[in-house]
């Protein structure tokens, strides 16, 4: 509203409801209604969800972090796998079932270092959700 | 979810030639963006019929209020939101409530609202206003 100050944006479902449906100011229909509107508001705890966001806030640091670790990982494996793969090609059917196995070797190696399982999903989850609440607060 | 929260918000018309002086601070807050106008001129407007103060309540309290009027042109009837202002922590006064306020207009082709915060801006354009012209001042 003009002039007030209004932060949230964290209502999810809105329902109205009108009663006393009189119309006041002109005979051409053309005017003001007098109804009362009823707005029933569902929204999330702001606090509980301030406080989680804090939260997420707080450890934001260590995230960015293994975030960058795990896309340096994750693009080092996938631009190993590619280099084997392009040998594999060029060097026959003998060397490609060779370089399976060191492609093997690397997926392997890349989900014990946590770079392709879910948990590389999990973290950019957390970033999305860091940058919304971002987006939020410049409101 | 264990933390949703429910609120109820009512918009109460006033009533033709009605005013409460209890609306005027949430009024004044908005009136502070007009230098040729403030809440004395609203109520002369609303006393006169030719504006209506609305209130919206929560939980019986008072959380903001607004003016409305309807301007007759040529080419059709134009609804104009005066002044509005209040607030209710955790919520979004403007996006709750700017649905049902444009209900309250009736048999008007367009709505116009005069907005000096970029902020109110943004949340206008998303709710489909646009800017029809752009009002420039000097003082002299």
């Amino acid at each position: 509203m003009g002039g007030g100050s209004s932060s949230s944006a964290s209502s999810n479902a809105t329902t109205t409801s009108n009663t006393d449906k009189r119309l006041v100011v002109s005979d051409s229909g053309i005017g003001l209604s007098a109804d009362s509107s009823t707005i029933n508001l569902t929204m999330t705890d702001a606090g509980a969800v301030k406080g989680a966001l804090d939260v997420v806030r707080g450890g934001n640091d260590a995230l960015a972090a293994n975030y960058e670790n795990l896309l340096v990982g994750t693009g080092q494996a996938f631009s190993g796998i590619l280099s084997l793969a392009e040998k594999a090609m060029a060097g026959g059917f003998d060397s490609l079932e060779q370089s399976q196995g060191n492609v093997a070797a690397l997926v392997d190696t890349a989900q014990s270092k946590g770079t392709l399982d879910n948990r590389t999903i999990t973290i950019l989850g957390v970033s999305a959700a860091v940058a919304v609440a971002a987006f939020a607060m410049r409101k | 979810m264990e933390n949703l929260q429910q609120k109820t918000l009512t918009i109460e018309p006033a009533g033709k030639g009605a005013w409460y002086p209890a609306a005027e601070k949430f009024l004044a807050e908005a009136m502070q963006a007009d230098p040729l106008a403030g809440v004395e001129q609203l109520r002369r407007l609303c006393q006169n019929g030719e504006a209506m103060l609305y209130i919206i309540k929560h939980d019986s309290y008072m959380v903001a209020a607004f003016v409305l009027r309807v301007e007759q042109k040529a080419g059709g009837a134009e609804g104009v939101i005066v002044a509005a202002g209040g607030s209710l922590p955790g919520v979004n006064l403007m996006r709750a409530t700017l649905g049902s306020i444009e209900k309250l207009f009736k048999g008007c082709d367009s709505i116009r609202v005069h907005v000096t915060r970029k902020g109110l801006m943004r949340q206008f354009a998303r709710a489909g206003y646009a800017a029809r012209e752009v009002v420039f001042t000097k003082a002299v």
